[in-house]
């Protein structure tokens, strides 16, 4: 076993991090120590060949291509937003970029896990044999990290936000990437759970009219916040999702939607970072994600 | 390859509107980021996709861009990111490309291909977490505090994961010289 003091010197050394004096050191390891010597060659030849196999032309047209997307996109840079935020709610667009690459493309995850978990199926099982197998090995693995993180933890403890992700609809929600993001801003959250909105919300009409900016019969009962809130993009988009129609055709979300409690909940720092953790599309696609949910505070969060 | 100052007027000619500036930072860039990419991923389809993708969101988020900071290093993470989120969503797909999957014969054809075949077989024998130091270390040629930042990790983690991914590296490189049986 090489010691770990040598370990870095070699390490550093091959990449070429070393004062004189430390260059000096390795050369003393290298010379007392047959496995360090040994292990620095070894590695020295892999940092040989990995230099000399250099970098790699990409496609001839790969700049075209993505001009011609840039000239496409819809979303310019510096596209002014509708209408700004509430003033009481300084929150500005930044806030709004949250993580969304990883989960944009954690679908494959979601979908996987999340239709095993929706129906019923049993969790995949850690011993199976195959691909999958090893895919939900991972994934479980990570979901189990997940439900032992102290975020998590603390929102099992809070009774309103239990109730909360105990509803499958908002749990769809949370696996929307534009929903996440609505849920993780202050002021888009509190329009989200404004008993105004919430009311409004059990009308069918009002949902495909204000994800296209339409007048409806409700915005003179509307908070003015509110109505700021459904000027901005992130939040039509979000309404427009299947996982935020379905959520509000739940009379039961929408009341705990509606509880004042539910509202706090998404304004703590807990449910912030469980917005933020990566992992958290995983945990969403997992089995055991109830059983970690209501298991009791001293208890293991997963079974 | 870096001109801070060049890549700063660019951006604010694409947030001023014009959005032809863009050109030249992909011209600047697409060859370093394809060749992660490449790496990271193993096909070409995939690296094009994954370059093609992050330009186009890094784009759509110029607005967000610290001015302070190098361009390049803000495209770099997205580029990263963009190919982490598929090695992530593929390791979860049907089509698995597992470490372990690899049949030997096929390991053993790709012995007589050229250097950087080897070296993007061998690269593709490691898990991925040990696959992304290597190349961004190799490739993107980050200092090993850049890559903590890209991985989210802590450097120690980052220093330990490049010295265990060299080694096995060389393992495979090893195996793969080995005469057949």
């Amino acid at each position: 076993m090489i010691a770990p003091e040598h370990e870095d010197l070699i390490q550093r050394g091959l990449d070429q991090r070393l004062t004189p004096d430390e260059q000096a050191k390795l050369r003393v390891v290298l010379t007392r120590f047959p496995l360090a010597r040994e292990t620095h060659q070894r590695l020295r030849a892999v940092v040989g060949e990995l230099e000399q196999s250099g970098q790699v032309d990409p496609p001839a047209d790969l700049t075209a291509a993505v001009m011609r997307d840039v000239m496409a996109t819809t979303q310019a840079p510096a596209a002014p937003r509708p209408a700004p935020l509430p003033a009481s709610h300084p929150d500005d667009g930044r806030r709004l970029t949250i993580r969304r690459v990883w989960y944009g493309l954690a679908t494959a995850a979601v979908i996987l896990l999340g239709v095993t978990w929706f129906f019923g199926v049993p969790a995949i099982d850690v011993g199976t044999e195959g691909t999958i197998g090893t895919a939900g090995h991972q994934a479980e693995g990570l979901a189990r990290a997940f439900f032992a993180s102290d975020a998590f933890a603390a929102l099992r403890r809070n009774p309103a936000a239990r109730d909360l992700l105990a509803e499958r609809a908002f749990r769809e929600m949370l696996a929307n990437d534009d929903c996440r993001t609505v849920l993780g801003d202050p002021a888009l959250a509190a329009a989200i759970t404004h008993p105004t909105f919430v009311a409004a919300l059990a009308d069918p009409s009002f949902l495909p009219a204000a994800t296209v900016g339409a007048a409806t019969p409700h915005d003179a009962t509307l908070d003015p916040q509110v109505r700021a809130a459904l000027t901005h993009p992130v939040m039509r988009r979000a309404l427009a999702s299947v996982a935020f129609q379905a959520a509000s055709r739940s009379d039961r979300l929408r009341a705990r939607l509606a509880d004042p409690r539910a509202a706090a909940v998404m304004q703590t720092p807990e449910f912030r970072a469980v917005l933020a953790d990566d992992r958290l599309p995983l945990a969403l696609g997992s089995a055991g994600f109830d059983a970690a949910l209501h298991a009791a505070p001293g208890d293991p969060p997963h079974p | 390859m870096d001109d801070g100052h060049d890549d700063g007027v660019c951006v604010a000619r694409c947030l001023g509107g014009d959005r032809s500036a863009f050109e030249p930072l992909v011209a600047r860039y697409q060859r370093v980021l394809y060749t992660v990419a490449l790496r990271l991923l193993g096909n070409p389809e995939d690296a094009r996709d994954a370059t093609q993708n992050a330009f186009v969101r890094a784009f759509e988020r110029l607005s967000t861009y610290d001015q302070s900071r190098k361009f390049f290093s803000w495209m770099y993470r997205i580029a990263v990111n963009e190919c982490l989120n598929a090695i992530r969503a593929r390791r979860l797909g049907e089509e698995l490309d597992d470490d372990l999957a690899i049949a030997p014969q096929l390991f053993e054809r790709v012995a007589a291909r050229e250097l950087h075949e080897r070296v993007q077989s061998a690269l593709q024998r490691l898990t991925p977490e040990y696959r992304e130091v290597v190349v961004l270390r190799h490739y993107g040629e980050l200092s090993y505090e850049e890559i903590a930042v890209s991985l989210n990790l802590p450097v120690k983690t980052v220093k330990s994961r490049l010295f265990t991914a060299r080694q096995r590296l060389a393992d495979v490189l090893a195996a793969h010289e080995r005469p057949l049986s």
